[in-house]
């Protein structure tokens, strides 16, 4: 379903080829070949005279349709009934236009590929057997969606709980309700040549670099994507370095957290059928942020921040720099230490490189297995794989408990970092700096930092270096909203 | 002169210069400076800023009047074009040897103090890599890496100086007399060798912005040379005494083993190495910058970049030639190194900055 190859190679589906012409029934029928959730609804005025309700099965509101859109309409037939004299002209439709059916959302339409969209997408469309050149459109969208729960991946202790769902257009709601400005800008595209996507790009005018938001509204115009029912193939055709594996990009499931970004200049990306929300341009030290900070004291969501980057650099380097003191720089540890370690590592046939890098794939692989299964099978697989194959593996000399310890270590501050993708890509960095150092320790270690430390020094989101603020040079820069939180009064410029 | 995007701003640029020479201090000042000054070097490194402030101003004058103008513009503004290009290829020369140098040092320094025994070519051959990666990039991207590198590497060298105060033995950093005023004074030659890279850094001039901010920031970043410098003279000389100080290979690094703050901090040498090593990478990457530079004004090249590979491989190649170990290597540095640092870096700009002021170019 996700994979692009499978739709390569299996057999494509012939193509409707449309010979009807104009809009009338037929040529939407035809459109709608083999499609058994169609429903059209003939109201017969005579024998010559029909009015067609087109929509689909599931996506309207039939109740909003009846009252709404089909008794107004009969009303109408009847009324032009009792003027025999103008049956034959186009009357009912004119009346129509003139917004005789009263609903808040109507179009008049003469494209049928945009009438064709708005029926899928929970429109009812109007034909009159007498116009074959327009149809009058209703929105009158009804289908079943998840209501508003609590953000299922960024808990919250204290703060707004509401979260977004799968309806772009509850999703556009809930925003306006926190931003009450004119000022919110709402702009929709569609994009997916086979699922027709509505997609919204959201931001605050007058606070938004208008560069950033035109770069962003130029990608999405380009894009060309056959779906986006996976959020990755969008954000690898929306970034700029689609190659990179720290995101450029960030993404949310909570309101409150987008509303603050968007109010602090960022661009929001709604994308009906998914309920987070992108926000561009994303740096470094947004991943290390998170809507809990502002909702608690200052000196608690800066003492946190601290622990969050000192976790991360723990993360990154832990593996790597024990495989460089054991491995190479023996004297730099304690004497104790190394006697410790030594004893641990007595029978275990394995390098220190080789048992680091067996206990990051277990390690992986046990994450891995946990994310993927029944959420108690997971939490029985990591009990079992963790506990039990762990001891197993230390009592059978697989590997020294040192070597558990340091793993473990990496492996819980790596779930410090809030933004999963950057802990993602911590994960994959662990591993070249453990390669690294097995080859040259230490210097392999300055090594990796270096080119770790200019990529992102290179790395840019939207134009903006991703290592912004801590280019800036100025320690009131640096320190602002960064490594600590500050009292809000010196968060406003 | 073409207009170059491709920027960075003159505070950028005195960090990278200070981060570049951080290594070079660490070298110098423990070992050569007390050779005069004994237990005086700190007093040689505090009276350093004011020749330090000397030569920023006058590079400051030197440059004041060409405001996209490289070091290399300035020279041929005063002293005419062949003259001024001939001094740039004198420079480039100079620069190419002090890569060559940087790089040397760096691999003998990691064969002997870390990986005893181990090949230099491996050293040499992963940091010219690392430089051919940089380098291919923009200097702006240098410039910003380096910046990160900045406030870690200040909180070190103080964190250092703070948890070896349990070290230091006030007795070797006094008495000071003025009976020790001559020696301070020559103390302060050896410091002064690093100003050589502030006009090879001037080179990119043409490449940073904010120029007329040149000596108020020069001015404020040069305290921090004297903050690093006395730093490490009070972690070492303070430590272990002029005497022993010189004697040692390494006396910084052995002053951060000793470390022991309440036998709970200790062995901090592992940050010190990484430390020390990243900024020897700072200065080969900008000495690498400086020769691609130096050598698109001077033929006229479209692009720099095509220039990394061969000015690498020289550098290459002259590391290996130019010194059978790390002992001539350090007699080179002391000697014949230490005379071409203060000519190019303080005589050669003195005289052009007098031949500016008699022809009325600055």
């Amino acid at each position: 379903m996700f994979n692009d190859w499978r739709l390569k190679k299996g057999p494509k589906a012939p193509k409707t080829i449309v010979t009807k012409q104009g809009i009338t029934i037929d040529s939407i029928k035809e459109e709608f070949t083999d499609c058994d959730d169609l429903i059209v609804r003939e109201i017969v005025m005579d024998q010559e005279r029909k009015f067609h309700i087109i929509a689909i099965d599931g996506l309207i509101n039939s109740l909003l349709v009846d009252q709404n859109i089909l008794k107004p309409l009969m009303n109408l037939i009847e009324e032009e009934k009792n003027y025999t004299y103008r049956k034959n002209i186009t009357t009912i439709f004119k009346r129509m236009e003139m917004g005789e059916i009263p609903h808040i959302e109507m179009k008049i339409n003469n494209d049928r590929k945009q009438i064709i969209s708005q029926v899928l997408s929970g429109f009812v469309c109007v034909l009159d057997s007498n116009v074959s050149d327009k149809a009058i459109t209703f929105d009158t969208k009804g289908f079943e969606k998840r209501s508003f729960t609590e953000p299922s991946n960024e808990n919250i202790v204290k703060g707004s709980k509401e979260s977004f769902n799968e309806t772009l257009r509850d999703n556009t709601a809930l925003l306006r309700r926190r931003i009450k400005s004119k000022d919110l800008k709402i702009k929709e595209f569609e994009i997916g040549e086979n699922t027709n996507t509505k997609l919204a790009i959201v931001y605050v005018e007058g606070i938004t670099d208008k560069n950033i938001l035109d770069e962003i509204i130029t990608k999405v115009k380009k894009m060309k994507l056959p779906n986006i029912i996976s959020p990755s193939s969008f954000e690898e055709q929306l970034v700029d370095d689609n190659y990179s594996i720290f995101p450029s990009v960030q993404y949310t499931e909570r309101v409150d957290k987008l509303t603050s970004n968007l109010l602090e200049g960022d661009v929001g990306i709604l994308i009906d059928g998914l309920p987070i929300v992108y926000t561009a341009p994303a740096v470094f030290n947004m991943l290390f942020q998170v809507p809990e900070d502002y909702s608690s004291n200052y000196m608690m969501a800066s003492m946190i921040r601290v622990i969050r980057y000192i976790a991360a650099l723990i993360s990154l380097i832990t593996p790597a720099f024990y495989v460089a003191v054991t491995s190479f720089h023996t004297e730099m540890l304690p004497t104790e230490l190394v006697i410790s370690i030594i004893n641990s590592k007595k029978g275990v046939p394995f390098s220190s490189l080789l048992e680091v890098l067996f206990i990051l794939f277990a390690f992986e692989m046990l994450i891995e297995a946990g994310a993927r299964l029944p959420k108690l099978i997971g939490q029985t697989m990591s009990i079992v794989g963790g506990l039990i194959v762990g001891e197993a593996a230390i009592s059978a000399k697989f590997t020294s408990p040192a070597v558990v310890v340091i793993i473990a270590i990496a492996g819980i501050t790596g779930f410090l970092i809030p933004n999963q993708d950057l802990s993602n890509s911590f994960r994959i960095l662990r591993f070249t700096l453990v390669l690294l150092t097995g080859i040259a320790g230490m210097y392999g270690l300055a090594i990796g930092l270096i080119l770790i430390l200019y990529y992102l020094a290179k790395k840019e989101s939207f134009g903006v270096p991703y290592l912004i603020p801590f280019t800036s040079n100025k320690l009131r820069n640096i320190t602002k909203d960064t490594f600590l939180r500050g009292v809000s009064s010196d968060n406003q410029e | 002169m073409d207009k170059i995007d491709d920027k960075i701003s003159i505070r950028q640029l005195y960090i990278v210069w200070i981060v570049g020479i951080c290594s070079e201090l660490i070298k110098i000042v423990p070992k050569y400076s007390s050779m005069f000054a004994r237990q005086a070097t700190w007093v040689s490194s505090i009276i350093s800023i004011i020749p330090i402030s000397l030569m920023i101003f006058i590079f400051y004058k030197i440059m004041r009047k060409g405001k996209d103008d490289s070091l290399a513009e300035s020279f041929e503004r005063i002293l005419g074009s062949v003259f001024g290009k001939a001094l740039t290829f004198i420079y480039l020369l100079v620069t190419i040897l002090s890569l060559s140098i940087r790089l040397r040092y760096l691999a003998e320094k990691c064969s002997a103090a870390l990986y005893i025994g181990a090949e230099i070519e491996f050293f040499l051959i992963s940091t010219i890599f690392v430089a051919y990666i940089i380098a291919r990039g923009k200097l702006q991207y240098f410039g910003r890496f380096t910046e990160i590198i900045w406030i870690p590497l200040i909180i070190f060298v103080i964190g250092i100086l703070v948890t070896s105060m349990n070290n230091i033995d006030i007795k070797n950093l006094y008495p000071v007399t003025v009976y020790e005023a001559k020696d301070v004074f020559m103390g302060v030659l050896p410091i002064l060798s690093v100003i050589l890279y502030f006009p090879l850094a001037l080179f990119l001039g043409n490449r940073v912005t904010e120029k007329k901010e040149m000596l108020k920031v020069g001015l404020k970043k040069s305290i921090m040379i004297i903050i690093f410098s006395v730093a490490i003279v009070l972690t070492t000389i303070g430590a272990f005494g002029y005497g022993l100080t010189q004697n040692l290979s390494m006396p910084y690094f052995t002053a951060i083993k000793n470390i022991d703050l309440f036998s709970i901090v200790e062995r901090m040498e592992a940050i010190g190495i990484t430390f020390w090593i990243v900024t020897d990478f700072v200065l080969i990457i900008l000495l690498t910058f400086v020769a691609i530079t130096l050598i698109q004004g001077l033929f006229k090249l479209n692009s720099q970049r095509v220039m990394v590979t061969p000015v690498l491989f020289v550098s290459y190649i002259m590391s290996l030639i130019i010194a059978n170990s790390i002992f001539e290597l350090e007699i080179y540095s002391k000697g014949i190194g230490s005379l071409l640092d203060l000519a190019f870096g303080i005589v050669i700009p003195i005289m052009i900055f007098s031949i500016g002021k008699i022809r009325r170019k600055i």
